[in-house]
């Protein structure tokens, strides 16, 4: 029974924290977290219209500087005081990883991260997607990560972080009022990606004029930062008028058409059988066993896209309890590690710099397909050794655990007998810990 | 550095290696490779994201350019800002002035109207496709199995990866090494415990034991480099680095760089791409500082997955196309010109009525550099690029 639990907390979880007290029974504690409402993120973290009143007042202080060079704008109480914006990010994102060390939750955690990559947005983008990154995952992102697809990509789709992202707000009707008055056009960029990346998949079909049709149907998607609002808007003056064809459908004009658009794409059996594949290929797989995919999409089909239906689907297929053969992804293990010692994560930034020196950058993927999650994108030998390197040095902090018991709480029988054996014989308290940390079984979930 | 035949026994594990349709195209020929010491390096430089290739190498010369992108193009050669003219047709970048110095010297060729196997305008599929050298997916990246023609000197792989992720087009059955800027290293006696651990393990045995070997051979060989100047664009940086490394003679001789985003200029295009650009052209000049003498004996091949749209879009940019631009560079180069089968930009003559047609294959140029450069034959090319044979080697790449 404890084995197969173990099993649970690696392969859905982050890794048993500390000496926490184990769950009665494997499915029960998943489901629990599967259904329970977000825990949410503790720390005082902001949301969107804390970011676009930080924003509004950063703007107000540079109109009076341009004003006034010698002025003193901070001192006017809807200025000041002035808060610098990668501060805010750094608070905002150590935050979250803190709270992911400590989660009490980690499978609702898992699948955070899991939706947050797939839906990806760049804090490092245009400049206030600094600002946005944080809100996005806890306002877009969190609340929907365990509900129906379809409300998660609506909610994506509608956040200011992802319109400002792809830049979407400026992409025009070029036959709506202010696209004629302006000469202004579309661009492709959100509505490619729409259905390659988040919805159908590649190959799945579709044609450029899909792509096409599918960017006049989202314009006018916008975002406000005056009101305190949700930050997005629809502009109806840069939307593109009358119909539109696309993927066999006519979408009406006006928001109603990104709305259809949405539930079209969101519930379309390709869709799920996209979105199957890579929570197989997440959980269980690199290369998705084909039987799993189809149960796991019919499951989606079934329950109208319920995300926790097909967690526990995976679950329950027997691919789930084989020897874990899945990579850490560099974050994932850096959390796995600070969880094992049960080490004090401080504000988190501890855990966001030493995932970076493994070539992960939280909320800052390199592009917009999310960072890479098979193993085959990080087995370089450079990055593997680095895992080694944080095994060693963390391994020499005070007060960390023995690393037999340790091996027995975390990993107990997955651990090999090559691994166990060189650990029990290691000279030092210090090299037993660490090689149990670089272990190929503690590499894996 | 003269051709020689691989040996009985080392042909057979190389057709075990390379499977059946591999052992089957080598026939009875013998496979030419280039000898241990070759002093022929190659780099390849991947510009992730998509170059838009008509604002690299300006085909200013088309009546239909202004037609097409008039607020895209750069003013005309000898104005202000304006671009370096390359024969009254195509104008350079004004950010890739260390470009146009090679250029000038006869030392850079780009290679317009050309593209990789992909037609699909996507990311990722199209850099897949551009790294495995193929029209449909494999398990290994074409420069992988070029390390595996030429054999290692010993102290480092022959093929070095730069950045902590090895991009598809190294990874492969053939150990290559990666480099990254170091950490704080673990003991040795620690590291062969751990290596015994993974001894077991497919899946991450091989890549320690390259990353082990290439820490000891850039260890070494970076000891003796100077303080590096170029702290503030991570690119040159690295790029002065490899170039160091691979003018070592026991250092490696293929080389995979890569420059970080900026390419996917979907709005905003003159200034984004003009940023790109400029830290692309610091680092080949970085690179080729490194490498020093080594210079004349290297070819440096800058590719990217597609160009990108004809027509300027409704946001001041570019999106997603078909034929664009590469560049080749060395002192070996045959240079000093511009490499290109020009479809022209009429409406008609465009790919879908909307991308650059492409006349050329990053497969025919890749070929062509590893025929004349390291002396591949047809079979070695074969292995390479399986399938390519609508794509055969370009010749007058390099000097004789």
């Amino acid at each position: 029974m404890q084995e197969t639990v173990l099993h649970a907390l690696n392969r859905f979880g982050l890794g048993r924290l500390g000496d926490e007290a184990l769950p009665g029974d494997a499915p029960g504690w998943l489901h629990e977290q599967l259904v329970a409402s977000d825990p949410g993120v503790t720390a005082q973290t902001p949301n969107i219209r804390d970011a676009n009143e930080i924003i509004v007042r950063t703007d107000r202080y540079n109109d009076a500087k341009r004003r006034d060079p010698n002025s003193h704008p901070e001192n006017d109480p809807a200025i000041g005081p002035l808060q610098m914006w990668h501060q805010i990010f750094e608070r905002d994102v150590f935050a979250t990883l803190r709270g992911a060390v400590r989660s009490a939750t980690p499978a609702r955690e898992r699948l955070v991260m899991f939706w947050t990559n797939h839906f990806a947005v760049s804090a490092w983008a245009t400049p206030p997607n600094i600002l946005y990154a944080g809100p996005y995952v806890r306002e877009a992102v969190r609340p929907n990560a365990t509900g129906r697809f379809v409300d998660l990509l609506r909610a994506c789709l509608h956040h200011p972080a992802m319109i400002n992202y792809y830049s979407q707000q400026d992409s025009i009707g070029p036959n709506s009022p202010f696209g004629l008055a302006r000469h202004r056009g579309i661009n492709e960029n959100l509505a490619r990606e729409m259905l390659e990346l988040f919805t159908l998949g590649l190959n799945a079909g579709y044609t450029q004029s899909d792509v096409t049709a599918v960017a006049r149907i989202i314009t006018g998607f916008s975002t406000e930062r005056q009101q305190q609002t949700t930050g997005f808007r629809f502009r109806a003056e840069m939307h593109e008028p009358g119909p539109q064809q696309a993927l066999g459908q006519t979408f009406p004009p006006g928001e109603a058409g990104p709305d259809a658009l949405i539930a079209f794409l969101g519930t379309h059996i390709t869709t799920y059988r996209h979105i199957a594949t890579k929570l197989v290929q997440h959980y269980i797989n690199d290369e998705a066993p084909p039987g799993c995919v189809g149960r796991v999409t019919e499951r989606l089909r079934a329950t109208g896209g319920d995300i926790s239906a097909a967690v526990l689907e995976i679950a329950l297929q027997e691919e789930a309890w084989v020897p874990l053969t899945k990579l850490r992804t560099p974050i994932d293990h850096t959390i796995a590690i600070y969880r094992a010692l049960d080490l004090d994560p401080s504000t988190g930034e501890p855990v966001f710099r030493d995932a970076i020196r493994l070539g992960e950058v939280m909320w800052t993927p390199p592009l917009v397909k999310g960072w890479p999650a098979a193993a085959t994108d990080w087995t370089g030998g450079e990055g593997l050794l680095r895992r080694v390197d944080l095994a060693w040095r963390l391994s020499g902090q005070p007060n960390v655990p023995e690393a037999l018991p340790l091996a027995d709480r975390t990993l107990g029988g997955m651990l090999s007998h090559v691994s166990r054996s060189r650990v029990a014989v290691a000279p030092t308290r210090r090299e037993a810990l660490a090689l149990l940390l670089s272990s190929p079984e503690f590499m894996r979930r | 550095m003269t051709g020689s035949a691989l040996t009985l026994p080392m042909l057979s594990r190389r057709k075990a290696l390379l499977g059946l349709g591999a052992a089957a195209s080598l026939g009875g020929s013998s496979l030419a490779v280039a000898h241990a010491e070759t002093p022929k390096r190659l780099v390849v430089v991947i510009l992730r994201g998509a170059l838009d290739g008509m604002a690299a190498v300006v085909p200013y010369g088309d009546k239909d350019a202004a037609r097409l992108r008039a607020p895209l193009l750069p003013p005309e050669p000898g104005r202000t800002g304006g671009m370096i003219d390359m024969g009254g047709f195509f104008g350079l970048h004004p950010s890739l002035a260390g470009f146009g110095q090679l250029y000038r010297a006869g030392q850079m060729l780009p290679l317009h109207a050309i593209a990789g196997p992909a037609r699909n305008r996507s990311h990722f599929d199209s850099q897949d496709l551009l790294e495995m050298g193929t029209d449909h997916k494999i398990d290994s990246g074409w420069l992988n199995r070029v390390a595996g023609l030429i054999p290692a000197s010993g102290k480092s792989e022959t093929a070095l990866g730069f950045g902590p992720v090895e991009p598809m087009l190294l990874r492969g059955r053939q150990p290559v090494g990666t480099y990254a800027p170091p950490d704080q290293p673990a003991p040795p006696s620690f590291l062969s415990s751990v290596l015994a651990m993974h001894a077991n393990d497919a899946m991450t045995r091989t890549a320690l034991l390259e990353g082990l070997k290439e820490r000891r051979f850039t260890d070494q060989a970076l000891a003796a480099a100077e303080p590096d100047p170029l702290k503030r664009n991570g690119f040159a940086r690295l790029a002065r680095i490899a170039g160091q490394l691979l003018a070592n003679p026991d250092g490696p001789r293929l080389a995979a760089l890569e420059t970080g985003d900026g390419w996917d200029t979907h709005g905003n295009q003159p200034n984004l791409v003009a940023t790109a650009l400029g830290k692309l052209d610091t680092g080949i000049t970085a690179l080729k500082d490194g490498l020093g003498e080594a210079w004349a004996n290297t070819v440096v091949m800058v590719v990217t997955e597609f160009g990108r749209t004809a027509r300027v879009n409704g946001t001041l940019g570019t999106d997603h196309g078909t034929g664009g631009v590469a560049f080749l560079l060395g002192g070996a180069v045959m240079g000093g010109r511009v490499h290109a089968n020009w479809p022209g930009l009429a409406d008609r003559n465009l790919f879908e009525n909307r991308d650059l047609q492409p006349t050329a294959d990053l497969r025919s140029l890749a070929k062509g550099v590893l025929a004349a450069h390291l002396g591949l034959d047809d079979a070695a090319r074969a292995i390479t690029f399986p399938d390519s044979d609508g794509a055969p080697a370009m010749t007058g790449l390099l000097r004789a």
